[in-house]
């Protein structure tokens, strides 16, 4: 874990003054990280401002018990992930929430996408970075749709860059064959 | 169609705004406001249940000393002791002999031994002696036997229908 995010769980778990400042650091320096990781599912600025919220408000609560055995971001995009998918799923029961088809642009040239549409192939996508083990998943997330660098996603995670390349190479591999298969079948 | 360049090259993601500071400051400002909103609404609700649970615990007590009432025994013993009045012992004891199983042996003992105490004479002399025996007769059969009446006895060693023959 980096220095700046132990700094922050302590001064949270501390309280007072001092902690809420820490908190709103946190906020502004993982929100944008998030609030991506939350829109490219949504597409909706309303629905993920409330998911972002749900996210902050569990955060707030549950930081203090935080036991440190993953890194603070892990956590974070864990506790988005399933914020994310549980809304999701409650605000399709109540209206039919179409995947967003705004956030990725299908290039021509590949025999496997032609023929499916830009809905379909995302759905796809984002089945596949379901069965992805988390911190496959993170960097793949960070890097693929956040566009961060290598040393960036260290200074977020913690972990090496050669660590976080073999990671992302991985995941892509999986990525591309669990594609392949969905949309080949 | 190519299908040497990898699939993700063809799917690429465009580029969202992100909001400004701000909006996450607002969000932390919010997340901070209901989780102290929720520790006052813990509390007033811990203290409504302290109220109430007195309230009903007050009333409870307050009931049992109504119905706790130490005259009311008082007079149902004094109603009830003006009616026994009425009866004469044999009656009662005829009717406690037939009524045996709604007393329990304790009550059965002590009331024995009130008697006893008491030294009601039950029986005249006139309705147990025979014509041809005396009262000297039986103090001198008492006296040869060495029957001591004045020892003690355990009462729990008679059957419960032998204390009743007084």
């Amino acid at each position: 874990m980096t220095t700046r995010d132990k700094k922050w769980i302590e001064l949270i778990k501390t309280g007072g003054n001092a902690g809420e400042k820490a908190f709103h650091e946190l906020s502004v320096f993982y929100g944008p990280r998030l609030y991506a990781q939350i829109i490219k599912i949504t597409n909706d600025t309303t629905l993920t401002k409330d998911i972002l919220q749900e996210v902050f408000i569990k955060t707030w609560l549950h930081l203090p018990k935080f036991e440190e055995r993953s890194t603070l971001y892990s956590w974070l995009y864990r506790i988005t992930h399933n914020e994310t998918i549980g809304i999701l799923r409650k605000e399709r029961k109540r209206t039919h929430l179409s995947i967003n088809n705004e956030i990725v642009e299908i290039l021509p040239g590949h025999s496997t996408l032609e023929g499916h549409s830009a809905e379909e192939i995302l759905s796809v996508l984002y089945a596949a970075i379901q069965v992805l083990p988390q911190k496959q998943a993170e960097v793949f997330e960070l890097k693929y749709f956040q566009q961060q660098t290598f040393k960036e996603i260290e200074a977020l995670t913690g972990t090496s860059q050669g660590a976080l390349k073999a990671s992302y190479h991985i995941a892509k591999k999986k990525i591309t064959a669990f594609i392949n298969l969905k949309l080949n079948h | 169609m190519s299908k040497k360049k990898d699939i993700l090259d063809h799917v690429t993601v465009k580029e969202k705004n992100s909001p400004s500071e701000d909006f996450f400051h607002t969000l932390a400002t919010e997340a901070i406001k209901r989780q102290k909103k929720g520790r006052i609404i813990q509390r007033s609700f811990r203290k409504s249940l302290l109220y109430y649970g007195s309230a009903v615990a007050a009333i409870f007590l307050f009931g049992l000393f109504i119905f706790k009432d130490p005259n009311i025994p008082e007079t149902i013993v004094k109603k009830t002791t003006s009616n026994l009045s009425q009866l004469s012992e044999i009656e009662i004891i005829e009717y406690v002999s037939c009524n045996l199983d709604d007393y329990y042996t304790d009550e059965i003992i002590e009331l024995a031994s009130v008697v006893l105490e008491n030294e009601v004479d039950l029986i005249s002399e006139e309705n147990f002696l025979p014509p041809n025996i005396q009262i000297t007769d039986i103090e001198h059969y008492i006296d040869d036997e060495e029957i001591d009446f004045y020892e003690e006895t355990d009462l729990y060693e008679f059957d419960e229908n032998e204390l009743l023959i007084f």
